[in-house]
């Protein structure tokens, strides 16, 4: 079970490449920059099972990300889930009228990165192992 | 069942399966605003008006001396509809004087006025959802400058699959506050229901995943949170959680 986490911090993405080390190892987590590479990689296959999308990045943003994967048919019904810095009221809503499955603040420290990836290793098991 | 947050500016939402919960929830609130000196205005079917003339009376109120006294104002929910609302949704001028000549009917009060509505409801049942969200945003709109809190029913629960999560979340994030009609129970009755079609194993995580997951509009308790959550994200296994979250309070409405 595949995921793809957008994120244009680096050192957020090392922080959730250990969490998923440590608390989901049945998954296998990709990684892209920004935006743009994000796109890149959801043209080619194969699809990933989820999309952990930060939304404040420059150039292309979380949001168009999360509109541009909402408007492609062959992408249809893949979870996008918001992981964001900002717990801002406007920027939740904004992400689930884009199309958000869901939406989680980064937090702080490392814990609430383990129970994020430990719940989307769970949560991919109990959709993707029915549903195939 | 108290209606907690009828206070000025706020916009409420019940999402009620049926009348026993709406008159219940809609009399209570009415009586206590009139008990303190609040006047109230009503815009609601026939049958809800009825139901709401009923529930007020066996608490109590006597509501044709309200009314005569102008404290309270009963409309009809069609006809308030037609007098601001178009092909192309509900206008602002129009429904601001519609609603701002109802309030002017009602004797001057300096505690303000407590508003049930059910105009959104009736428009969301015939499917025209987009007019509905629009019309609840003119509320809003309405009440920032109005000494009134409005209470609103929509004759749906989140167990109801003709709803959906989408749908329902648009409904909230209209509101600034939910009103529950399901108790402590409904926490525990989703708890079981994810546990069974999860498995023990994944069922600790996935709810840890659920509790730090945000969510627009009002506050909610953890069974409607996670409810509207499994519904919107755990696709093989939603219809099983609905129809045993919905079995398992039926018994204990039963018992």
């Amino acid at each position: 079970m595949r995921v793809l986490h957008v994120d244009d911090d680096s050192g957020d993405r090392e922080l959730l490449r250990l969490a998923f080390e440590n608390a989901a190892p049945a998954l296998e987590l990709e990684q892209a920059e920004d935006g743009a590479a994000a796109l890149e990689r959801l043209e080619r296959p194969p699809r990933p099972d989820l999309v952990l999308l930060d939304v404040n990045m420059p150039g292309i943003g979380g949001f168009e990300v999360l509109e541009w994967i909402r408007g492609r048919r062959e992408l249809t019904g893949l979870p996008v889930f918001v992981l964001s810095s900002s717990g801002e009221p406007r920027d939740v809503e904004r992400a689930y009228e884009a199309g958000a499955s869901s939406y989680f603040e980064k937090g702080t420290g490392f814990s609430p990165l383990l129970e994020v990836a430990r719940g989307l290793q769970s949560y991919l098991r109990v959709t993707k192992v029915t549903s195939r | 069942m108290n209606i907690d947050h009828a206070r000025a500016h706020n916009h409420i939402v019940l999402f009620s399966p049926g009348d026993r919960t709406l008159g219940d929830a809609v009399a209570g609130y009415l009586a206590d605003g009139l008990a303190q000196d609040e006047t109230a205005l009503v815009i609601a079917t026939p049958e809800h008006r009825r139901l709401f003339e009923r529930e007020l009376g066996d608490r109590g109120v006597d509501v044709r001396a309200a009314a005569a006294e102008r404290r309270l104002l009963m409309l009809d929910a069609e006809e308030s509809t037609a007098l601001f609302m178009t092909d192309h949704g509900p206008v602002w001028p129009r429904f601001e004087q519609a609603i701002d000549g109802a309030l002017a009917r009602l004797a001057p009060s300096g505690r303000g006025v407590r508003a049930y509505g059910e105009m959104v409801d009736l428009l969301w049942m015939r499917g025209r959802k987009a007019h509905a969200i629009e019309l609840e945003q003119l509320w809003t709109r309405l009440l920032e400058t109005r000494r009134a809190c409005l209470f609103c029913a929509y004759t749906l629960d989140l167990l109801d699959s003709s709803a959906s999560p989408a749908g329902l979340d648009e409904i909230l994030a209209a509101h600034s506050h939910v009103v529950s009609s399901a108790g402590p129970e409904l926490d525990a009755a989703v708890d079981d229901a994810v546990r069974e079609a999860v498995g023990d194993e994944e069922f600790a995580a996935l709810r840890a995943l659920i509790q730090v997951s945000l969510r627009p509009g009002p506050a909610m308790s953890w069974g409607e949170r996670a409810l509207l959550w499994a519904r919107a994200n755990l696709a093989p296994h939603s219809d099983r959680i609905v129809e045993r979250v919905r079995r398992r309070l039926q018994e204990q409405a039963v018992a």
